[in-house]
């Protein structure tokens, strides 16, 4: 009896979903965007931005709802949990979404299969700032002052697992040194840790060194990206200087497991020309993000990359 | 000195353009509006908006989204006074003795006193902005973990004898609140506690759910079929009747200067806002008052103090944000998100870059609070009437407001019913002769004192000479010191007295 | 009967610093230098279990005979029944049913807590609050629930 009602649930699945990519985008409901972070922040207007793209291009009505909470996981819980019908989606950020899942203690009720990837939209890069009154003139400095006095240099960063910190434990270890790690609540009050020199260095994203290294009050001993940054192209990247550390924040717009591929399809094509306006990309770099988009296999493959970086430094901090 | 005269003529010229005056209207019209609400706070009324001020002009749109924040503070208060209801965490000390002062039907007089302590607070705030932004930012960053940690402490100390009876009851509601304020995840070690598996309490409870709840909810559960009737033959319900008469003015004078300086203080110390000066700048008033047993009871300077430094802190809380780019809570970073969404870098080279910008709001303050005296003082009038309607239209009403109210702020229903929780567990609390003032004192407190004593920690590789070693965490350290001694003291004197 | 409030009041905040401490003892306490999860808390814990037994102990001196703050003593089921009951229905209609039906059941069924109260008085006041809640929270401040399933 139990096969029959499965068997009937799922062929009944198989017949609405070509019918409902077909509907796709339907008029007048609203499609619902799930932010996961509050309003005004650099991932909720990149999302509104897209948005008001995807309105355009695909002439449906699409409302972007702010969920907040647990770093995302309140919101991402949210959207596993809703019907893969395309009226629900949300946008996440990598790697943090990696470290829900990865760390047993935050009980998640999701992996990476319970998503349906749709595309990446923006990475905003990681950097390491100095003083530009202090003795760390480069990154070598501080490897080398590290490695002298084993934990004497202290990093601010934005909170534990935070892509700021996990860029500090990556550089930990390609250079072999161990650093003191002082988690602040939130990205602005690990800037005034630097700004008033409770700290050596600041982790943070490209918007938060920027103002500070254009007025000449800290120096950039490097960004955490493959290119320099074009919002401040006289950095150097760490690979630059011999030390692969890559760690962005990526957003990317995922649905819930099982999204048919149509309207997956749909949203790409659509996404792909909203990235192609330039007003667009300009709104997005001012928030220290630069456009890098993919579709849905580019942007597993990056998700994958993300896990395998981040297993081994969370595996580390178990010992905690 | 010129240069700061010359700029606020500058940003005179700017703000007075009838476009960013009529901008400005919107934003302290709509942060007003919103502040009476329950639960509605900043926050949203900033996210609601945001969007509208894309197509705007930047000079107005963040005049705008400014006039929200100070607009707001001054319809916190009205419901805190008039029915014991914090519909905005800041006034939520306002109603230890605003509510009673309602009862004795001299609510008219309070909400009068709040707009005169605005006028003090703004003002000093205004001007602390307008010339010494620059040196304010720079002391600012000096205040590291173990300074706010042990500034935290005093304020714990001084606030566990916040509510009247009891001392012991009071530190153990102090106690409760730090307690409450444990759940969640661990930003240190990355550990949920204290959440028992509900991801919605990750980001801990909630400080507008836990202020609606104890208060206002648990309000309502005592209120209903006890309330007595208001005697409305008795109250001052005329305009002309609002106004603090000379004595009442004398006392709140020096309680609202106080206040301002507190309020300054607190805008100094990074993510200190606004509710933890008005807690600390009315338990000040309380250690420092001649008659400390009559607070709770409607004393003018329960309110005056408070009030004045909560407005106080909200100017100067624009300082580091406009200044050094260092917003002190989520609402501010708000406002730098609306600058970014501009093209405007917020940072140090703001007022160099943008002078329009930053002088702009500066004279703005002084315009939209203005504009926000002169709508309020006809407002009390129409405000107080509303004790008119009888308690049991009144009530079902604002739970309805408090319900949407506190899912609004964060979308969340899970919200909802910790209000619900928190409010009967208030009412037990209330049923048990506790007074739940200190809850959220050490709600809003303790976290931030774990979290900066963890990172002094860290900071001095376990040093606890940190604490003795730099000289403002010293000068806190040694008046928290001198606090439990004359605590101590009083008690000792109290014993002699009684076997004399 | 105030020195009897205060012996319960007193076991209360014993029982929460007891339990407070029990959950505690789930993380690690940690060092000085390195402060573990549980640290906090177990300190916490303790201060309030121990002030929980001072206040049993004293009985504390019972000044807190103060009108206003008074819960008074006699039962009133009805009128806190409803007004919980309000706040449940709100809570389970809002995002099902929408705000309409949300609004209007939460302030009749709360209205109806009054021993004043009549049927049509509290339909009265819920219709109105009904109509001014739409326009106010969907229609003014876009608040993200839904007018009607």
């Amino acid at each position: 009896m139990r096969r029959h009602i499965l068997c009937l649930a799922a062929l009944a699945a198989v017949a609405a979903l070509p019918a409902a990519a077909q509907t796709w985008p339907p008029q007048g409901r609203p499609v619902t965007i799930i932010v996961p972070y509050p309003a005004g922040g650099g991932t909720d207007t990149s999302a509104r931005m897209m948005a008001a793209g995807l309105e355009r291009e695909l002439k449906a009505n699409f409302q972007v709802v702010n969920r907040v909470g647990a770093a995302s996981q309140v919101g991402l819980s949210e959207l596993v949990r809703a019907k893969p019908d395309g009226m629900t989606l949300a946008y996440m950020v990598l790697p943090t979404v990696v470290t829900h899942y990865l760390d047993p203690k935050r009980l998640a009720i999701y992996t990476r299969a319970n998503f349906t990837p749709i595309f990446m939209h923006y990475t905003s890069s990681m950097t390491l700032s100095a003083r530009a009154d202090g003795p760390l003139k480069s990154l070598k400095d501080l490897v080398e002052a590290a490695r002298a006095a084993p934990g004497k240099m202290r990093i601010s960063d934005s909170g534990l697992l935070g892509t700021p910190h996990v860029e500090a434990l990556m550089l930990g270890q390609v250079a072999g040194v161990q650093f003191t790690s002082v988690h602040f609540g939130g990205g602005p009050p690990s800037v005034t840790a630097l700004l008033g020199g409770h700290v050596e260095v600041l982790a943070g994203g490209v918007s938060d060194a920027l103002p500070h290294a254009k007025a000449g009050t800290f120096r950039v001993l490097g960004v955490a990206s493959a290119e320099p940054d074009p919002t401040m192209p006289e950095a150097p990247t760490m690979r630059s200087q011999g030390y692969d550390v890559i760690a962005a924040s990526i957003g990317a717009l995922v649905g819930p497991a099982g999204l048919p591929a149509p309207i997956v399809n749909a949203l790409v094509e659509a996404g792909r020309k909203v990235v192609a306006d330039p007003d667009h990309v300009k709104k997005i770099s001012d928030f220290g993000s630069a456009i890098t988009f993919k579709g849905p296999d580019g942007l597993t493959e990056v998700w994958q990359d993300q896990e395998r970086r981040m297993k081994p430094l969370l595996e580390k901090l178990e010992e905690r | 000195m010129e240069e700061s005269l010359a700029g606020l003529w500058h940003g005179l010229q700017i703000a007075t353009q009838p476009a960013n005056l009529l901008w400005c209207f919107v934003g302290v019209m709509v942060g007003n509006f919103v502040g009476v609400l329950p639960g509605l706070g900043v926050l949203s009324a900033v996210s609601i908006l945001l969007p509208l001020t894309f197509g705007m002009k930047p000079v107005a749109a963040i005049l705008m989204l400014a006039g929200i924040f100070y607009g707001a503070q001054y319809g916190g208060a009205i419901c805190s006074i008039l029915l014991n209801l914090p519909c905005h965490p800041p006034h939520a000390v306002t109603c230890l003795d605003g509510y009673p002062m309602t009862r004795q039907g001299r609510g008219g007089v309070a909400l009068g006193i709040t707009i005169i302590a605005a006028c003090i607070g703004a003002a000093f705030g205004i001007i602390e902005m307008t010339f010494f932004a620059p040196i304010v930012a720079r002391v600012a960053v000096d205040f590291g973990p173990s300074e706010i940690c042990a500034l935290m402490l005093l304020g714990l100390l001084a606030g566990a004898t916040l509510a009247r009876g009891s001392a012991l009851k009071g530190i153990a509601m102090t106690l409760f609140g730090q307690i409450l304020g444990l759940a969640g995840v661990d930003q240190n070690v990355g550990v949920p506690r204290f959440t028992f598996g509900i991801i919605d309490l990750y980001d801990g409870v909630e400080l507008v759910a836990l202020a609606l709840g104890v208060f206002g909810i648990a309000e309502f559960l005592k209120s209903v079929n006890n309330v007595v009737s208001l005697q409305l033959k008795g109250m001052r319900l005329t305009v002309a009747d609002m106004r603090p008469n000379r004595a009442e003015l004398k006392e709140a004078a020096w309680p609202m200067v106080r206040g301002t300086l507190i309020g300054t203080l607190c805008a100094l110390v990074p993510g200190t806002g606004p509710t933890i000066a008005s807690f600390i700048a009315y338990a000040t008033e309380k250690k420092l008052s001649k008659t400390p047993e009559k607070f709770g009871t409607g004393m003018i300077a329960g309110v005056a103090s408070p009030e004045a430094s909560t407005h106080s802190s909200v100017q100067g809380d624009f300082i580091p944000t406009m200044s050094i780019g260092i917003p002190g809570d989520s609402a501010m970073a708000l406002l730098l998100g609306a600058l970014l969404i501009q093209g405007i870098q917020p940072g140090p080279l703001l007022i160099h870059d943008h002078p329009d910008i930053f002088w702009g709001l500066i004279a703005s303050f002084w315009i939209g609070n203005l504009m926000l005296v002169i709508l309020n003082v006809p407002l009390i009038g129409l405000w107080v009437r509303l004790l008119a309607i009888p308690y049991r239209f009144l009530f079902p009403s604002a739970l309805f407001f408090v319900c949407i109210g506190v899912y609004s702020a964060r979308n969340s229903m899970f919200d909802v019913g910790e209000t619900l929780v928190l409010g009967l567990f208030g009412f037990l609390l209330l049923r048990l002769r506790f007074h739940v003032a200190p809850i959220l004192l050490g709600f809003v407190l303790g976290p931030r004192m774990e979290e900066n004593f963890r990172n002094a920690m860290v900071l001095s590789h376990g040093d606890l000479a940190i604490f003795v070693q730099r000289p403002i965490t010293l000068a806190f350290v040694l008046l928290s010191l001198l606090l439990i001694l004359g605590q101590l003291f009083a008690a000792w004197r109290v014993r002699q007295r009684r076997h004399a | 009967m105030l020195r009897r409030s205060d012996t319960w009041a007193g076991l209360l905040c014993l029982a929460i610093g007891l339990l407070t401490l029990w959950e505690a003892n789930r993380y690690s306490i940690g060092t000085l230098g390195h402060m573990g999860p549980g640290f906090y808390p177990a300190v916490l814990g303790t201060l309030l279990a121990i002030v929980g037994a001072l206040i049993v102990l004293t009985g504390g001196p019972a000044v807190d005979v103060d009108p206003l703050h008074a819960v008074p003593e006699g039962a009133e089921w009805r009128g806190r029944l409803c007004i919980i009951g309000g706040i449940v229905l709100f809570i389970l209609l809002a995002e099902n049913l929408g705000l309409i039906a949300a609004t209007f059941a939460c302030v009749f069924v709360a209205a109806m807590g009054d021993r004043k109260a009549t049927i049509p008085a509290s339909l009265a006041l819920a219709c109105a609050i009904t109509v001014f809640g739409a326009l106010l929270f969907r229609g003014l401040l876009g608040v993200n629930l839904p007018l009607w399933p």
